[in-house]
């Protein structure tokens, strides 16, 4: 008898009614490893799974003392030392009053079996997993009979409780109005002729929400009039979202390209592949479906800006700096001026990138030149209005000394034609005549050195002597309008290299401006300062003091800005001039408010390099 | 020597015109004294015996206009001749409305000089 159960190919065992084990056949010990010995009592437990070993001591128990047969599920250790599942069965032998007077069991290998279970499981996981993570849910349906299953996703997609039997009509009642119609003949079409289907919709939720759904189903039954579907509904509200998103920023990114004439491009450095976005089409004039290469670049660059592209670009192959350049484009009969900025990409495969922008800066260029143009047509009326001036002080200058020169010598005229002639009279008008001859030319000799440099030419200023003559410029017309000039010229200051004439123009727009502040004769009081000073930051500076209207009220940014006038009669460049040209020599323009009355304008003009000491004030 | 045909003040603040005009005046026929301001002018013992005032515009101080205003002022008005060495039509024309016999422009000749001062003298 034990020889049979030792050659039976199953794992046979008896206990003791308290469960000791008391025999195991010969392939249950070669399995152990174990000998018959060392396995009786509860040493073959050695050999069990320490994960199992408690749920198999508590089965066995539960079995000892219920008295009924059972079964578990536990790993042993093969004599090798890889464990095995086995399926542990206890019968019990009873006794005529009941009681248990052994226990015989069986050990099944069933290793292969859980094996499979679990990997079934994990699949079954991992597809779950998948399902959930790419929102899928599988299908199958069988028209024929109504069935139709639904995974755990698929009820999460269409939003139903998993307990709800899933049917045509409670999947069509979530699908979008609009959608339904389409989506119900396709569905009856599938169901009649066993067509696959593919199709992508909407399904309106309950909550208002609207999911995009794609549900492919193939038929994959036996023959076509039987038709059994598995397939899939995919949630793909989240890629339509997104792709309504992407379309939305392209759509963005070529509106606002087109509004700020901006266009983007791509040059693969290493292959001389370019990319053009459609608005740098546009700007370099070339249709959508014109492959984009450097010929077509180059036959598009005005010519002189030519060199420069070339150095740009050979920059950016040497690997050096981002280009940021501007040059100019011959598009048909159209120049453009447009703005490169670029950006240097070393990509990780060792290739190189410029990526970039190409703005039309065109329009803004035509409006600087146009700007440009008009600053020099209105520095020329502004010098063309103070020479109106000059020309009228030059007048009075010359005048008064030609005044005597004509009543000298009509005087000595009179003399010589007197009977008898008065000579000595006639001589000494005549010597008269001579020294007012002089005194008219000293004038005129003084007046031409105001002129003699018409054109700008930088020359050592001494700015108290270029003040001074300005000042007896305008002294007559102080004089008219009952106004005292005093000036306060800072003694030994250095000169510097200017251009004299455009800052005597500065000085005497300043002291017209104040003639006209300080207005009507019945306004007091009447004063204006001339003062020059050597200050701290060895600056250089002027500044003409009134006690006229002031600056209250007046925007002070705006003061020296073009057209700016609080003048009944002025044209408001004067102060722009004024403002241009001591910038042209480094300095600064500014006004200020008087603390009691009026408001001194001034400049000053940064020392750069002395070129000798003023004298003028000391004369 | 013949009589003077009257007293002719000049006030200018140019040497030229007060060395010069002096002379063509004694000339013509006149009698003649130059000032340089307007106040050295009404602080002379010629004030109340001038019979005619050449008188230059624009002066330091007080002005030819305003030492019109303040001879009308005193009530002892004197013809004048204004003469100016700037040149303004705009400025010219109140001082002829305001009773002035003439305003010449510097510089000015012997003959206009001696036709406003015979439209005072007849």
């Amino acid at each position: 008898m034990n020889k049979i159960i030792d050659a039976i190919p199953v794992m046979a065992w008896s206990t003791l009614p308290d469960g000791t084990a008391d025999f195991f056949n010969e392939h249950f010990l070669s399995f152990l490893g174990m000998t018959a010995e060392a396995a009786y009592g509860w040493g073959w437990t050695a050999s069990l799974h320490p994960d199992d070993l408690e749920n198999l001591t508590s089965v066995w128990a539960t079995l000892i003392s219920s008295k009924l047969p059972g079964e578990t599920e536990a790993r042993l250790m093969r004599a090798d030392g890889q464990y095995r599942w086995f399926l542990f069965r206890a019968n019990p032998v009873y006794a005529k009053d009941g009681s248990v007077t052994r226990w015989y069991g069986t050990n099944t290998d069933i290793d292969d079996r859980k094996r499979a279970e679990e990997a079934l499981r994990r699949s079954a996981a991992f597809l779950a997993q998948g399902q959930t993570l790419t929102e899928t849910g599988s299908v199958w349906w069988k028209p024929a009979t109504q069935e139709i299953f639904w995974s755990d996703e698929a009820y999460r997609v269409a939003g139903y409780p998993k307990n709800q039997q899933p049917t045509v009509e409670l999947m069509l009642s979530r699908c979008h109005p609009d959608d339904l119609t389409d989506v119900g003949e396709m569905v009856a079409r599938a169901a009649e002729e066993g067509a696959n289907l593919e199709l992508e919709h909407r399904l309106l939720m309950p909550d208002g929400d609207v999911k995009y759904v794609r549900i492919v189903l193939q038929n994959i039954g036996p023959d076509r009039s039987a038709p059994e579907f598995i397939g899939a509904v995919t949630d793909i509200t989240r890629r339509k979202k997104a792709e309504e998103r992407l379309r939305r920023s392209e759509m963005l990114l070529a509106e606002g390209q087109r509004i700020s004439l901006t266009g983007t491009f791509s040059w693969k450095v290493d292959s001389d592949e370019i990319t053009f976005s459609g608005e740098l089409r546009r700007i370099f004039g070339l249709s959508d479906n014109t492959v984009v290469d450097f010929d077509r670049i180059t036959e598009r660059v005005y010519r002189e800006d030519l060199p420069l592209l070339a150095e740009k670009m050979s920059n950016v192959r040497a690997g050096s700096d981002n280009p940021d350049y501007e040059i100019r484009l011959k598009v048909g009969d159209q120049l453009k001026h447009v703005r490169v900025v670029g950006r240097i990409i070393k990509h990780l495969d060792g290739t190189t990138e410029c990526l970039g922008a190409v703005q039309d800066v065109t329009a803004q260029r035509v409006a600087e030149e146009a700007r440009d143009k008009l600053r020099s047509e209105l520095a020329q009326i502004a010098r063309v209005m103070s020479l109106n001036t000059m020309a009228a002080a030059i007048a009075h200058e010359v005048n008064q000394p030609l005044a005597g020169i004509v009543t000298n010598a009509s005087t000595s005229l009179h003399m010589l034609s007197a009977n008898p002639p008065n000579i000595e009279g006639a001589i000494e008008t005549a010597r008269r005549t001579i020294r007012d001859g002089n005194r008219a030319a000293d004038v005129i000799t003084r007046l031409r050195v105001l002129f003699k440099r018409g054109t700008s030419a930088m020359e050592p200023v001494d700015i108290n002597e270029a003040t001074l003559e300005v000042v007896s410029l305008l002294t007559p017309d102080m004089q008219r309008h009952k106004i005292s000039l005093h000036t306060e010229l800072f003694e030994t200051l250095p000169l510097f290299k200017g251009d004299r004439v455009q800052l005597q123009q500065v000085v005497m727009n300043f002291l017209r401006n104040s003639i006209d502040a300080i207005g009507e004769p019945s306004q007091l009081p009447r004063d204006v300062v001339v003062r020059t000073e050597f200050a701290s930051d060895m600056t250089i500076q002027l500044s003409v003091e009134d006690t006229g209207c002031g600056i209250a009220g007046v925007d002070p940014d705006r003061l020296f800005d073009a057209f700016h006038t609080t003048k009944a009669s002025g044209m408001g460049i004067g102060l722009s001039i004024s403002r241009s040209i001591v910038e042209a020599h480094g300095g600064r323009i500014w006004a200020k408010a008087n603390s009691i009355v009026g408001a001194t304008f001034g400049f000053s003009i940064p020392n750069a390099k002395s070129d000798g000491v003023s004298l003028a004030s000391r004369s | 020597m013949r009589p003077s045909r009257g007293l002719v003040a000049v006030v200018d603040d140019d040497q030229s015109v007060r060395e010069s005009l002096p002379d063509l005046l004694r000339v013509f026929g006149f009698d003649a004294q130059a000032f340089s301001s307007a106040a050295e002018f009404l602080q002379s013992p010629w004030l109340g015996k001038t019979d005619c005032l050449v008188l230059d515009v624009a002066m330091p101080g007080m002005s030819g206009p305003e030492l019109q205003d303040e001879l009308d002022r005193r009530g002892q008005g004197i013809p004048i001749v204004f003469i100016t060495a700037h040149k303004d039509e705009d400025e010219r024309l109140p001082l002829i409305r305001r009773g002035a016999i003439d305003c010449l422009y510097k510089p000015f000749s012997d003959t206009a000089l001696k036709a406003a001062l015979d439209r005072v003298f007849g």
